[in-house]
């Protein structure tokens, strides 16, 4: 208990945020919220991350380095996922979801 | 109730506002300041978490670099209403439902998630919406079951170290801790770069 | 949280309102003008309060060892690893009537603006809010840098300030014809960053010198005299590191405060709006240069600056003088108001350098004060009478058919710029008000090289040589210094002369009128400021008028450096010297004689329209014209620098891009070249290589293939005549088995397949429909799915535990 706040609650808030990321993932039709979401589940997992090591083992900084590496990963993700956005809307003059089903059939 | 405790309520319930603004508005400002509103909020709970250097971290590559872009992308890629159609039933027992509420807020709000074709022409169709949140809300179920369940915490933690930034510079730099991964993902910015670079480029 | 609080404490709140006045007024009042104006004002108003609380405690502070300096570290700032950095308060005596002069200089700038920029234009023009902001910026930067106790605060906020002179200067940015000075405001401000970015440089320089020899940039840590014992002692690239320190930093304050050769920027800021350069040059900016060499002053006096010495004299006295002469030399012939202030800016801070090059820490900082009042006052009254002009102007064009006729008919054929002396005349009943503020700003301007003259020459370093031996008169410094005092009280008076005596010269000085008391209440109380200050600081032995009450101002400032109550004992003490009256009286003769031939050439006979500048007639009857000219050209440096800096990099960048990627006409640059031609030794390489391929080893191939073929046909022969037989007879076997075969084939096992691959069609069939294609239904499925999965197993484990 660190202040006072158990270990559980802030699992559980960084599962209620992930999960409402996962909710705006599927739900949303305008494909750049979509990629906010995606950032939605992934500040979740880094808070995920940083409670573990601040209650389990603050002397060592492997949490610390992984939270540094979910960075990297999300920002990669996020240039990507833009740039694909960005071709998405340069071949099909849409950024919606729904009218994107070239993969159908 | 210490202060911090009452310091985490706000924070989180400001985060998880914040969130629910992004996945249910319709006005891409909204989201937007939605989205920033719920990375502040996270940055907050860093560094009640007592890591101060994370929160920094977190601000600059959240707010700093994905806000940023992201709000680039959402005003630039804006779309007109490309005329979808109503969803039929469903969607008009809902507004005659509302109808019922007349409460402004929940009037606005609701007009926000459930109005007519806005700018963005992003109306939910209740049938998937439904699926999905009933899929999210039975995983987050779940999850937070499993979390209630377990037994995670022990013994009491201890305090962080002073040089805790020096024990977590040298442990992505050094050779016998996470050389080899940092120089991984540095590879790993350099073909997004690349790659984004060239997705994106005009022949 | 217990901690002892100081009223002295609050002065860390001193820069924070302005501030918070920056910020509210940029992020959410710059629609509202009136609201940002009064936030900007109230933040300084608030700023103004604290300070002079902080000031009145200090000055009532007990004198304790080493001088009066009170700090309060507050807060662990910056920490990295083991390194941290403490950010906190430190008021000592110069930092207190700082703070003193800057909220109340910088409240009456920002009083005045509200009334100098047109802010009831029919269309909201977002750049006044902008303007506002800015100008709160500046003040908190200027206050971070009286206010804080190290180095690297004071670094900050320095540059803050350079930030926002830029900022301001470029205001009118769309101005693209040149102005006076045939420089654009854009330019102006861009010229203004890059020369005090120059000095930033070598500031920096110093500050990473210094960091890494004392390993803190605190006041107390690098202050202390065992510090600089071991900084003056510890020998570095030939002299000890207390001199080179010492030279970076003042690198960094003499860009700041424009000495020469680093002046460059400041005559060109008159492009800006009047109440900037009232900031820049009098209450801020230029001040925070010489401020530094005030708060850095233990440390020049460790450092053995006098190894340096020119002609005798210490290299930052020598700096100052020189820079002081040059500036008044072009100030005398300037035209413009503006220009002509800003060359008297550099030029009286040249005097304040001199001084403490020279030991004469009181007078430094004293001129430093009065100046910053007396340059406040004249812009701000230069201010006033240029919008003047621009009324007379606009009267004029009501009435310009009947102006034609007048005598200064060709003269409005020149394109009128109100700030042109030479169109000015006769203000003094048009603009009484605005004549007076000048009068006093002017008249103190004047005497106030004197006074530190005075101080200078009895000061402690010229003095405690030995009262026998120091021969003033010797010292160059003292000559240029003599000289640039009359320059500086003959184009006082020439200015006053040409702007306010005689008769209009042009239609426009004809119809001006008084400015909005919002403009010339500021002048008011600034002139009575000035008045008033100025009694506090004449030294004691000044004949006549020294000595009537005691040198308070010597006394509080002094004492930082240990000087201690000199001017009681004079006062007791009675006359001082002889030979050290001589110099004194020489500076007197000289400022009187400045005022006295400005009198005779501009006023006894004031200046009529169409007549040219009577200096520049003189000059050029006396074939002197050149010399005009160059003075006018401000000594031709500006065009030295951009021929030499600014060209040459330009021929650089060109060079190296002629030799990295060559001309479009075909030459090619050295690097293109290089690469095409790895490039083309790769493609030579891969010839070579398909040459080997083709001749060489496609030979030894078909050489082998031919050996082949040569045994295959000794088998075809055996084969053709004695297996043929056999095989034959066995194929007419095998086809009769194959028949049957192929019936059972046909039927049995196609059927199978058919079979098959119908059922596979159908079911492809009735699943294709899932594939729609869209993304989120297959990561809608997933997340099912993996629902699904874990509920089944989570009921596996309870049913079997």
């Amino acid at each position: 208990m660190i202040y006072g706040i158990p270990l559980e609650w802030y699992l559980i808030l960084a599962a209620v945020l992930f999960c409402i990321g996962i909710y705006g993932v599927l739900a949303r039709r305008n494909a750049v919220v979509t990629l906010m979401c995606i950032e939605l589940m992934l500040n979740a997992v880094n808070i995920n991350l940083l409670a573990f090591w601040r209650y389990l083992e603050p002397g060592g900084a492997l949490g610390q380095a992984f939270v540094v590496f979910v960075y990297v990963v999300t920002i990669a993700a996020a240039g990507v996922g833009l740039a694909l956005i960005v071709a998405l809307w340069r071949t099909h003059a849409t950024v919606n979801l729904e009218d994107v089903n070239r993969l159908a059939g | 109730m210490t202060l911090q405790q009452i310091l985490f309520l706000i924070l989180s319930v400001i985060t998880l506002i914040a969130a629910l603004m992004v996945v249910t508005l319709h006005n891409i400002s909204r989201v937007v300041f939605g989205l920033i509103l719920s990375f502040v909020g996270v940055t907050g709970l860093f560094l009640l978490l007592q890591a101060p250097h994370l929160a920094v971290l977190q601000f600059l590559v959240y707010v700093g670099g994905v806000f940023v872009l992201l709000l680039l992308g959402a005003r630039h890629l804006d779309e007109a209403d490309n005329g979808d159609p109503a969803d039929g039933e469903t969607e008009r027992k809902a507004l005659a439902l509302l109808h019922v509420l007349r409460r402004r807020f929940a009037v606005v709000l609701a007009h926000d998630i459930f109005g007519p074709n806005d700018r963005e022409g992003n109306r939910p169709r209740f049938g998937i919406a439904l699926s999905a949140a009933l899929g999210a809300a039975a995983l987050g179920a779940l999850l937070v079951w499993t979390i209630l369940q377990h037994d995670w915490v022990t013994t009491a933690p201890g305090p962080v170290p002073i040089d805790s930034l020096t024990a977590l510079a040298r442990t992505l730099v050094a050779p016998y801790a996470m050389a080899l991964p940092s120089a991984v993902a540095l590879l790993l910015l350099l073909i997004a770069l690349i790659g984004a670079l060239s997705i994106t480029r005009r022949r | 949280m217990v901690f002892n609080f100081n009223l002295l404490d609050l002065a860390c709140f001193i820069p924070l309102f302005p501030l918070l006045a920056f910020v509210a007024v940029s992020l959410y009042a710059h629609r509202d003008r009136k609201l940002s104006h009064s936030l900007v004002i109230g933040g300084m108003l608030v700023a103004l309060l604290l300070a002079q609380i902080v000031f009145w405690r200090a000055v009532t502070l007990p004198v304790g060892g080493g001088g009066r300096a009170y700090e309060s570290v507050n807060v662990h700032w910056l920490v990295a690893g083991e390194e941290r950095l403490t950010l906190g308060v430190y008021v000592d005596p110069a930092a207190a009537v700082m703070l003193f002069i800057v909220p109340l200089l910088c409240l009456t700038i920002f009083i005045y603006s509200v009334g100098y920029m047109p802010f009831d234009a029919p269309q909201v023009d977002p750049r006044y809010s902008r303007f506002f902001a800015y100008l709160s910026l500046f003040a908190a930067g200027m206050l971070g840098i009286v206010v804080f106790n190290n180095l690297l605060a004071f670094f900050i906020s320095w540059e803050i300030m350079g930030t926002c002179a830029y900022l301001l200067l470029g205001s009118w940015r769309e101005k693209a014809c040149p102005g006076f000075d045939e420089i654009t405001p854009r330019e102006a401000g861009l010229k203004a960053f890059v020369v005090t970015k120059i000095g930033a440089l070598f500031f920096m320089l110093g500050l990473a010198l210094l960091y890494t020899e004392v390993g803190s940039l605190a006041y107390r840590d690098i202050f202390n005299p065992e510090t600089l014992k071991r900084l003056a002692s510890t020998p570095f690239l030939g002299t000890s590191t207390a001199t080179v320190i010492a030279l970076l930093l003042f690198g960094g304050a003499a860009a700041q405060s424009a000495q020469f050769p680093l002046h460059v920027w400041l005559p060109d800021t008159t492009e800006g709006p009047t109440p900037v350069l009232a900031m820049i040059h009098a209450a801020t900016m230029a001040s925070a240069g010489a401020f530094l060499v005030v708060r850095a002053y233990p440390l020049f006096q460790a450092a053995e600056v006098g190894v340096w010495a020119i002609g005798g004299v210490p290299f930052v006295a020598f700096v100052g003088a020189v820079t002081a002469l040059g500036a008044s030399l072009i100030a005398v012939v300037q035209h413009d108001v503006k220009g002509m202030f800003a060359c008297s800016t550099i030029s009286q801070l040249g005097y304040v350098i001199a001084a403490l090059g020279i030991g004469a820490y009181t007078a430094g900082v004293f001129h430093l004060v009065m100046h910053a009042f007396c340059k406040t006052l004249l812009f701000l009254g230069a201010g006033s009478v240029i919008r003047g002009m621009e009324r007379g102007r606009q009267q004029t064009h009501a009435y310009e058919f009947e102006e034609q006729e007048d005598a200064e008919g060709e003269r409005e054929e020149r394109s009128f710029d109100p700030r042109d002396m030479i169109d000015m005349g006769g203000l003094r009943w048009r603009m009484p008000r605005t004549f007076w503020a000048f009068l006093v700003g002017g008249a103190a301007l004047s005497i106030l090289p004197l006074i530190t003259i005075s101080f200078w020459s009895t000061s402690e370093r010229v003095q405690g040589v030995g009262v026998a031996s120091v021969n003033v008169l010797s010292r160059p410094d003292f000559w240029m210094l003599i000289v640039a005092a009359g320059l500086t009280a003959f184009y006082t008076a020439r200015q006053l002369f040409m702007i306010f005596a005689g008769p209009p010269r042009t239609g426009a000085a004809t119809h001006t009128r008084e400015s909005a008391p919002s403009l010339t209440r500021p002048l008011v109380i600034l002139a009575v400021f000035v008045v008033c200050l100025f009694w506090l600081g004449i030294p004691a032995d000044f004949p006549l008028i020294g000595g009537l009450i005691p040198n308070w101002f010597h006394d509080f400032v002094g004492s930082a450096i240990g000087a201690g109550a000199q001017s009681t004992a004079r006062l007791s003490g009675g006359g001082i010297a002889a030979h050290l009256q001589f110099p004194l009286m020489m500076g007197l003769a000289f400022a009187l004689g400045g005022l006295l031939v400005g009198w005779l050439v501009y006023g006894l006979k004031p200046m009529r329209a169409g007549e040219m500048d009577r200096l520049e007639a003189g000059m050029r009857k006396l074939h002197l014209g050149w010399l005009h000219t160059g003075l006018r050209k401000r000594l031709y440096i500006d065009w030295v620098y951009r021929k030499t800096f600014v060209d040459g990099s330009i021929w650089l960048a060109d060079a190296l891009d002629r030799f990295d990627c060559g001309r479009e006409e075909g030459a090619r640059g050295v690097l293109d070249g290089l690469v095409n031609g790895v490039g083309s030794a790769g493609m030579v390489l891969s010839d070579a290589v398909a040459w080997f391929d083709t001749r060489v080893l496609d030979a030894l191939v078909n050489r082998l293939a031919w050996v082949f073929g040569g045994l295959s046909n000794v088998a075809g022969w055996g084969d053709v005549h004695m297996m043929d037989a056999s095989v034959n007879w066995m194929g007419v076997a095998a086809r009769q088995v194959s028949t049957g075969l192929e019936f059972f084939d046909l039927r049995v096992i196609d059927g199978v397949v058919n079979g098959i691959g119908k059922t596979v069609r159908s079911l492809g069939g009735w699943i294709r429909p899932i594939q729609t294609g869209r993304v989120q239904r297959y990561l809608l499925i997933a997340v099912v799915t993996i629902l699904a999965l874990v509920l089944t197993f989570f009921m596996i484990l309870q049913l079997n535990i």
